[in-house]
This record gives C-alpha cells, sequence and structure tokens, in this order.
C-alpha cells in the first residue's frame, strides 16, 4: 500500500503543471560603442525572450513592438541630462533591425548626447520587470576601441562610464553572485542538492560531496579552456532532471526491492530511448539509452561494493558539477568571448555555484540534524518516502518535457 | 571413507575461484553499465564545437556574414556580364562581378533584417515570381514535339479564330413618335416586310426610305466593321440577325423598342479559325503557359495542404 502510494504520488508530480518547468535562464546581449559624436547600442535577444516580450510568435509584430520596448527600456545620460535615441533616417526610425546569428533579434540605437561629460550613465531595464533572474551580459568599447565585459542584473540596471579612458569590467563579485542567482533561481539544482542531502548517511558523505562538486566544476571549466566540446542545452538540461529521478530511485531502492526498481527504471528508459530515435532524434535516444544503462548499474552495484554508498555521493556531486559548469559557457557562446576571459568568468561563476551549493547543503543538513535529535511532528520514514517520492516525479517530469 | 587431500584441496580451490568469479562479475557487471551509460549519454549531450568560418568553404567564392556566395554563380554571373565564357574573364571583370555580388549579398541580408518580403509587395511579388520559374523550370526544360502543340491547339481553336468583318445598313421604321403617331407595331411590321422584300428584289435603298418613311438607325456608320465593334453599336438582337447574313443579304423585320430594324448586309467576312501554321507561335506560347500554370497550382496544392492558413473573421479567400 505504501509502494502504491509513492508511486502515485511520483505520477501526480510528473503530470505537474507547467510552472514547474525550470526552463533555461534569461539571458540577452548588449553591446556599447562609445564613439566621438553617440554611443552606439546593439541589442542581441534570443527569439524566445523576444516572443516572451512581444507575447506574440508573428516575426513583423514582434520587431515592432520589441522596437517599442526597447526605445522605452533603454537609455544613456550624461551630465544628468538624458542622450535622446537618433533617427537613423529613410524609413529605419530610431531602432534599426539587424542581421545577426539564427535564433536572435538584433538591433542597433544611437543614443546621441546634447552635451558630453565625464561619464555616461547606460541604463538597460529590459526584462528585469518581468523576469527578475534575467541577465543582460553586456561588452563596453571605450572611444580607445578596448573591450572590457560588464553584466546587467536586476539589481544593477545602470552602469556609469568614463566618457574617455578604460572602462572597468565587472569584477569576481558580479559573476560570483550570478553563481549565486543561478543556483538560488533553479528548482531542479536545489532538487538535485536535496536528494544529495537526503542520500548522505555519514558525516564524512558531506566532504565527498563537496569534493564531487568541485572537481566537477573545474573540469568543465578546463574543458571551456580548450573550447573542444559544446553541450546541447536542452539534453544537458533533461540529464539532470534524470539525476533527480537517479536519486530517488536510489531512495527507494534502500526501503524496497532494488533488483526491481532497477530493472523497471532500465526498462522504462529504454523503451523510452527507443521511442526518442523516431521522435526526437538521436542525441535524446543516446542520452536515454545512457541513462537507462547508468540506472541499471548505479542502483545494482550498491550490492557488491560496501563504500558504494559514499563514493557514489561524490560521484553523482561531480556529474552535476561538471554539467552545470557548461551553463555560462553556454549562455555566453554567442558573444564569442576570447577563451582567457571566458575562463575567468566561468571559474568566478562556478565558485559562485558551488559556493551556494556548499552553503545550501550545509544549512540543510544542519536543520535536518536539529529535526532529528527533536521529536519530529511527522515521522521520519514518512517524510523520507514522500521527498524521495516527490524527486522522482519532477525528475521524470524533467527528464521528458526537455528532451 | 578415504579421500584423497590433493583432489579435496583441488576442490576447494575450484569453489573459491568460481566464487571470485561471480564475485568480479557482479561487480564488473554494474560499473561496465554505469561506464557505457555515462559515455552514452556524454555522446548525446555534447558535440564538438562548431569552429568558426575562417575561411571559404570548397564551392563558395566568398561567404559574407555567414552566408555564401556559390562559385557556380559567380561564374555564370561574370560570364554572362562580360559576354565571353569565364576563362576569357580578365582578374579586372572577375573583381568586379565578385564586388558586386558582395554588395548584392549585403543588400539581400538587410532587406532580410527589415524584413522586406513580409512588407513590401513588389519583394513578394517577385519571390513569388521566382518560386513559379523554380517548380515550373524541370517543366519548361523539355520541349514540346509538334504533335503535342497541334493537339493543345485542337483543343483550343476556339482561341485562334480570326474576327469577322461586316459593313452593313440598319435602316428603322420608328413607331409612336409625333410624326407617325397613328403607326401600330403590327402596321410597321407589315411595312417593313414590304420593304424587305423589294430590297431583296433589287429596290435601292433610297427609294425604300422615300417610300416607306425608314431612316438610318444611327447605330451604324456604314462602313467596314469588325464583329466586337458591330456587336457593341448594333446591341446583341441585331447583332445576332446580321451575323447571320451573307453579302446582299437583307434580314427580315426585327421589333426593336426604337421601331421596327431592316438590316441590309453590303459586305460580309465570317470569322475563322487561322490554320495552325500561322499561330504556330501563339500556340507555343500559350502551351508554355498552361504548363507553367499547371505546376504552380501544384505546387500551391501542395503548399496549402501542408499550411495553417487562418482568415480574420469577416473575410474569406
Amino acid at each position: 500500500m505504501r509502494r502504491i502510494a509513492i508511486l502515485a504520488l511520483s505520477c501526480l508530480v510528473a503530470v505537474a503543471p507547467p510552472a514547474l518547468a525550470a526552463t533555461t535562464a534569461s539571458v540577452s546581449y548588449t553591446t556599447w560603442t562609445i564613439s566621438p559624436d553617440k554611443i552606439i547600442l546593439k541589442f542581441v535577444l534570443p527569439v524566445a525572450e523576444a516572443q516572451r516580450l512581444a507575447g506574440t510568435k508573428m516575426p513583423l509584430v514582434t520587431v515592432t513592438k520589441l522596437e517599442a520596448y526597447l526605445l522605452k527600456h533603454t537609455g544613456v545620460m550624461s551630465g544628468g541630462q538624458n542622450c535622446p535615441a537618433a533617427d537613423q533616417g529613410y524609413d529605419l526610425g530610431r531602432v534599426d533591425p539587424l542581421t545577426v546569428a539564427p535564433g536572435f533579434y538584433g538591433y542597433e540605437i544611437f543614443f546621441q548626447c546634447p552635451a558630453r561629460s565625464a561619464t555616461f550613465v547606460f541604463e538597460n531595464h529590459v526584462l528585469f520587470d518581468r523576469v527578475p533572474q534575467h541577465v543582460d551580459f553586456a561588452r563596453i568599447s571605450s572611444s580607445s576601441g578596448h573591450f572590457v565585459s560588464q553584466v546587467f542584473t536586476a539589481r544593477r540596471q545602470e552602469l556609469r562610464v568614463p566618457a574617455a579612458g578604460a572602462t572597468a569590467s565587472a569584477g569576481i563579485g558580479q559573476y560570483l553572485y550570478l553563481g549565486y542567482l543561478h543556483i538560488r533561481g533553479s528548482l531542479d539544482r536545489l532538487c538535485l542538492l536535496l536528494g544529495l542531502l537526503l542520500l548522505m548517511r555519514r558525516k564524512q558523505d558531506m566532504a565527498y560531496a563537496g569534493l564531487g562538486l568541485i572537481a566537477g566544476y573545474s573540469l568543465s571549466v578546463g574543458e571551456s579552456a580548450m573550447a573542444l566540446m559544446t553541450p546541447r542545452a536542452t539534453l544537458l538540461e533533461a540529464f539532470l532532471g534524470f539525476l533527480v529521478a537517479l536519486i530517488a530511485a536510489e531512495l527507494a531502492a534502500r526501503e524496497s526491492d532494488r533488483g526491481k526498481i532497477a530493472a523497471a527504471g532500465s526498462l522504462g528508459l529504454a523503451v523510452l530511448a527507443i521511442v526518442a530515435a523516431f521522435t526526437y532524434g538521436a542525441g535524446a535516444a543516446l542520452v536515454l539509452l545512457g541513462a537507462a544503462l547508468l540506472t541499471g548499474g548505479f542502483l545494482v552495484a550498491s550490492r557488491h561494493f560496501p563504500a558504494w554508498p559514499t563514493y557514489s555521493l561524490g560521484g553523482l556531486a561531480l556529474i552535476f558539477g561538471y554539467l552545470d559548469g557548461f551553463v555560462l559557457p553556454g549562455e555566453l557562446a554567442p558573444v564569442n568571448l576570447p577563451g582567457r576571459a571566458l575562463v575567468w568568468m566561468s571559474a568566478a561563476f562556478d565558485l559562485g555555484a558551488v559556493l551556494t551549493c556548499a552553503a545550501l547543503l550545509l544549512l540543510a543538513g544542519g536543520a535536518l540534524l536539529l529535526l532529528r535529535k527533536r521529536k519530529p511532528l511527522l515521522p521520519g520514514p514518512l517524510v523520507h518516502d514522500l521527498l524521495a517520492a516527490g524527486l522522482g516525479g519532477l525528475g521524470v517530469f524533467w527528464l521528458l518535457t526537455r528532451l | 571413507m578415504l579421500i584423497n587431500p590433493t583432489l579435496e584441496k583441488h576442490s576447494k580451490l575450484a569453489a573459491l575461484l568460481e566464487d571470485a568469479r561471480v564475485w568480479q562479475r557482479k561487480r564488473f557487471l554494474p560499473l561496465l553499465g554505469i561506464g557505457i551509460g555515462l559515455v552514452a549519454a556524454g555522446v548525446g549531450i555534447f558535440r564538438s564545437m562548431p569552429k568558426p568560418i575562417t575561411s571559404v568553404p570548397p564551392g563558395y567564392v566568398a561567404v559574407v556574414n555567414g552566408k555564401g556566395v556559390l562559385m557556380s554563380d559567380f561564374i555564370s554571373q561574370t560570364a554572362y556580364e562580360a559576354e565571353k565564357p569565364f576563362r576569357q574573364t580578365s582578374a579586372a571583370e572577375r573583381r568586379r562581378v565578385l564586388r558586386e555580388m558582395i554588395d548584392k549579398e549585403l543588400l539581400v541580408q538587410r532587406g532580410v533584417a527589415l524584413d522586406l518580403p513580409e512588407t513590401t509587395i513588389e519583394v513578394r511579388t517577385v519571390m513569388s515570381q521566382s518560386v513559379t520559374a523554380q517548380v515550373s523550370a524541370p517543366l519548361l526544360a523539355v520541349e514540346p514535339t509538334v504533335a503535342q502543340l497541334r493537339e493543345y491547339y485542337d483543343r483550343h481553336r476556339s482561341d485562334y479564330t480570326t474576327d469577322g468583318t461586316m459593313t452593313v445598313h440598319d435602316l428603322v421604321l420608328r413607331v409612336g413618335g409625333y410624326q407617325n403617331v397613328d403607326q401600330s407595331i403590327a402596321q410597321a411590321e407589315s411595312d417593313a416586310g414590304n420593304a424587305a422584300y423589294e430590297l431583296r428584289s433589287g429596290a435601292a435603298i433610297g427609294y425604300i426610305k422615300e417610300h416607306y418613311g425608314f431612316v438610318d438607325s444611327g447605330r451604324s456608320d456604314n462602313t467596314q466593321q469588325l464583329d466586337f465593334a458591330a456587336k457593341i453599336h448594333l446591341g446583341p438582337s441585331l447583332y445576332k440577325a446580321a451575323a447571320a447574313l451573307n453579302t446582299g443579304e437583307v434580314s427580315d423585320p426585327i421589333v426593336e423598342s426604337d421601331g421596327v430594324h431592316v438590316l441590309i448586309m453590303d459586305q460580309r467576312q465570317p470569322p475563322s479559325v487561322a490554320p495552325f501554321d500561322k499561330v504556330r507561335n501563339k500556340v507555343y506560347l500559350a502551351y508554355r503557359g498552361a504548363e507553367q500554370k499547371q505546376a504552380t497550382e501544384e505546387n500551391l496544392k501542395i503548399l496549402r495542404g501542408r499550411a495553417q492558413i487562418l482568415v480574420a473573421p469577416g473575410f474569406s479567400e
């Protein structure tokens, strides 16, 4: 009866409303060029973000609405005065649509300042009112032609830039903060961390998980430096969903028939792989096939390795860290940053993510210990089963909806 | 029972070895599964980093913002502009054509960025014409045989008739006017019948006018007219009667709203079908046009079958 209830809860969560679907990050890209007579703003927005803003998928309507929206939500100030957007002639108006890479909308605006002071203030309020976790990766070209990287976030929608001389690039603190925002705003990452926490049995498990995370993120930074591979973002996110489901399966297997759970999980994923081969393509099929083999091996291995629970924690954390470490390089791919700058930014971003993960694990672990010492209102096994069922449902949901 | 100690030792060793093999297999297989699973998932998730285009790939003469300009297009365009084979064109001519083609590519990209295909009717017209030309190109590549053209000509003979001509007098006997207020239609019809009889017997038109009170109706100027013009001037019922007359014939009286008419055909050249040899070029062009139309219709049928078309309320196509 208890197993049926857990299974039912898993299914319920798996068909949960789309609000649970943690989507890919919301990003945009801007280039601000300071020239002697004007500031040129090039704004590049992914199609999904553009459609979110325009509220339609019709390209013409999207272009028209975006032009008006950008004019209203971007600006340049000089000496306390607003620099108006210049009419670019012909029938272009003040916002000129640009040819950019497929999958993006691009625009160009010329801001002409009536009086030029020593400092400009670049304003970017695009999307922050609708998506607070939105990040704009900016590049600022100074009058000397030197480029620096900056970021606009919900709490940093204005940048002060000197009219002459070098502009400071975004500091390590900005990227640490982005790493923190990334983990905090991702329900799937938080669930994965919760799952890792539930798998822990001994004190040293926490250390193994931490080491795994650091190793994983480090590997991805190294990989980004070599620029050999790039992930397919949707499949990467789907695999993270699978990891959540795998942790839930391991939690369930500890309390019931491990062999049956391993067989059912592997078989189900193998069937899905065959279906995906005909519907989603080879990439999705390979991911599901790999997930099927991993499920079987992972759940069965613990029977034969006494230290498996501890090592597997480190392994899961390593895989999570490695995959999550590709998030920032993936988001920055359209900007084509030089390798050294990308490594530096990724390292800071990943450090922010690792520190956030570690802090969350420690806090949640401490809270769990406190709860165990006091007399809990609900019986421990019930809470454990409910959490496992919830994680299982969410993991399957993310795996299937992101393929 | 005596047991050989050596044999007993061997069997224990064999059992131990078997246990070890089973234990190894049980440990090895899950790890193998994990390893292969991770590799398979990794191959699915990751792909090699796309290399930025830093050189022009084979088959292209230039790459503009990631879009290629085909070498074959360049060769044919250079030959066309220089009016000589590509091999005989000079380096300066090639440079000029390449510059023009790159300029054109830039302008096309700009047009796409400005969404001209969506917003400008001229661009849409040119694009639709290009698609029509493309889908009908395979049909147009095969020249029609004379038999096919003749068969088409036979099926569309009416398209190749030459217009007839006529020189016709239209006399009318007014009814109900102030000059002939007592004249009834029946009397006028009877007089017109007599007039027609006399005309057929060789009476002059002037005599008939004077004797019966006929006047020129004004619908015909008594000069040679093409059939379509005569139809416009005479009106449908008089034209129908006139078209049935041969040269020198006189019509029966025809009652119209303005009186009773009698038509005298001075000269008649009836319409005729032009012989195939005389209109062969016209048939060829019509045949090609029909082929193109058929290809376009079939293409549109396929496109409409695949398309999702929504029409605003209150409108229909």
